[in-house]
């Protein structure tokens, strides 16, 4: 052993110690302060307590747990089944167009999402072009997404999240070997029969992938309900950040913070437990 | 044969759609970043108005400085700690290979691939707002004033395993010859870091260090909770702006920064798709 192999031994020190320090550290600090007393005026009193679980289970704040967790399935579930003949059609093109039509869905990334959600809220407001557009050749009377804001959150949602669904979906069925539909329609399998039986059990592990890499990160959005909903609908996200912002409850909005990465880990769990699913 | 055209246009529409909707917001704010009238309004002439309201718009102007300035500093200490780390796990990953089973050096370094991977994946495992806040309650308790220092290590820890990552992938095709070699030839660390690692490791340095930079400027979730109420970062001046309606400057803004990342990001595809030979001997 010479001294520079032993110098560049140490280079997983300071990156391990980076994360240990800044990401680790931080989520159980959580953790830690979600089960301490709220001080008077913001900050922890450190005193153990469960106080803020008894809180959280509180129906009130169910009901948002259950709406947050609504809306990421439903966003999850949306991207899922436009992602999915997206990304079949992509995978099924001639090979050079495949670069240019998967550089077209990746685009859009590289535009920063507060700016894409703000550009959508101007669009379908309602004084945005899409309704004036559609008042005037007639279509509607009444301005779109004005009594159900839901419809424009989703809408976001949607728009926002669908290149991380197509992404793990094209890369598996690109690889898809097509033999094996022509030999299940030869041993006289139907359409139905050979996505249900060749297509989607080859497909899954994509699909869950795409499914949890839609479902986390919507779980804790804020941003797009926040501007497209108009601060009308309760998130956990925004109920989060509150905590932390506004009205400076540490433990409870720690608990919070702990009761959702549950969900996530619970979920991801499940998926992976379940190949059947 | 018509069942074939007609799935194929069905998949096809499907496609159409899905890019339409992802392409709607940018080509909205390009087309009326053209038509604006006045401060807060847009009309249907094309005019080149918000871009000079962009240049009279120094709060905006002064976000995108503090951007780019925590950005320079978060990528470049994301690529001098994710590609060390990443020299390091190559030559070890290397050694790993090399040793049988039930050696000492193997179960070291299968310890250090469960760490590294843990690591590694984590941002993926959970929502970023858990992380966010867990830093702003972190940095709160280590008296880490909030702003632009808080910013570039928050930035940093998310940034550096990309920068990893990419570096990783380069060093996993580095024959570990050369560098016995070298150090036979009597090199000392430094001249091995320097004349052998980082020429060959150039390209996938320089694609680390632009995506950290990437990172660091589009974030807005972690600098929501970690910047503090002094310092504000482009995408955070964009929040804050909306709340008072919309404005032809901030199309502007977005536009040109759109564009931007376009070029750069085209650049970036040159440089890792670069053929393997003129990579190897550059």
């Amino acid at each position: 052993m010479t001294a520079s192999s032993r110098l560049f031994r140490f280079g997983l020190f300071p990156y391990v110690a980076w994360l240990a320090l800044f990401m680790l550290g931080p989520l159980l600090f959580v953790v830690l302060v979600s089960l301490q007393e709220k001080g008077l005026w913001g900050g922890v009193v450190w005193t153990w307590t469960s106080a803020s679980y008894a809180r959280a289970l509180d129906s009130l704040y169910l009901s948002v747990f259950l709406s947050s967790l609504k809306l990421a399935s439903i966003t999850a579930l949306s991207c899922l089944s436009l992602a999915f003949p997206m990304s079949w059609f992509m995978a099924t093109i001639r090979r050079e167009f495949r670069t240019v039509v998967l550089g077209l869905v990746l685009m859009p990334f590289i535009s920063n999402f507060v700016v894409r959600t703000y550009a959508l809220k101007f669009l379908i407001g309602v004084e945005g072009p899409l309704n004036r557009f559609l008042t005037v050749l007639g279509i509607i009377q009444t301005p779109l997404f004005l009594e159900d804001v839901r419809v424009a959150v989703w809408f976001g949602m949607v728009t926002n999240y669908l290149p991380f669904m197509v992404l793990p979906l094209y890369v598996a069925l690109e690889r898809f070997d097509g033999s094996l539909i022509e030999s299940a329609r030869d041993l006289g399998a139907n359409s139905y029969q050979v996505f249900v039986r060749v297509v989607w059990p080859l497909a899954k592990p994509a699909v869950r992938t795409g499914f949890m890499l839609v479902f986390v990160p919507a779980l804790g959005e804020f941003v797009i309900p926040d501007l497209l909903g108009g601060g009308k609908t309760m998130y956990m996200g925004n109920l989060l950040s509150e905590q932390f912002l506004k009205a400076r409850d540490w433990p409870f909005g720690a608990s919070l913070c702990v009761i959702m990465m549950s969900v996530v880990i619970f979920v991801s769990l499940i998926f992976r437990r379940r190949t059947d699913l | 044969m018509t069942l074939t055209s007609v799935r194929k246009g069905f998949l096809f529409a499907c496609w159409f759609i899905g890019v339409t909707l992802m392409y709607t917001p940018i080509i909205t704010l390009v087309v009326y970043s053209f038509l604006s009238k006045g401060d807060h309004e847009f009309g249907s002439v094309l005019n080149t108005e918000a871009y000079r309201l962009l240049m009279r718009d120094d709060e905006l102007l002064a976000a995108l400085a503090k951007s780019v300035q925590i950005a320079l500093f978060s990528a470049t200490i994301s690529v001098f700690l994710g590609g060390y780390a990443a020299i390091s796990w190559g030559r070890l990953r290397a050694a790993r290979a090399k040793s049988g089973p039930g050696e000492a050096g193997r179960s070291v370094a299968d310890l250090w691939a469960t760490v590294m991977g843990f690591l590694t994946m984590l941002p993926l495992l959970l929502p970023e707002i858990v992380f966010g806040i867990g830093l702003l309650v972190w940095f709160v308790m280590l008296r880490i004033t909030l702003g632009t220092v808080s910013l570039i290590l928050a930035h940093v820890t998310f940034a550096v395993s990309y920068v990893y990552l990419t570096v990783g992938a380069r060093m996993q095709v580095i024959d570990p010859a050369i560098e016995d070699a070298a150090a036979d030839l009597g090199a000392s660390f430094g001249q091995i870091l320097f004349r052998v690692y980082i020429p060959m490791l150039g390209p996938s340095l320089a694609a680390g260090w632009v995506m950290a930079f990437a990172i660091s400027f589009d974030d807005f979730l972690i600098s929501f909770f970690t910047a503090g109420p002094d310092t504000i970062t482009l995408p955070l001046a964009l929040y804050s702006s909306i709340k008072f309606g919309v404005s032809p400057s901030i199309f502007a803004m977005s536009t040109l920064v759109f564009v931007v990342s376009l070029l750069s990001a085209t650049a970036l595809t040159r440089l890792m798709l670069m053929p393997r030979g003129a990579r190897d001997y550059k």
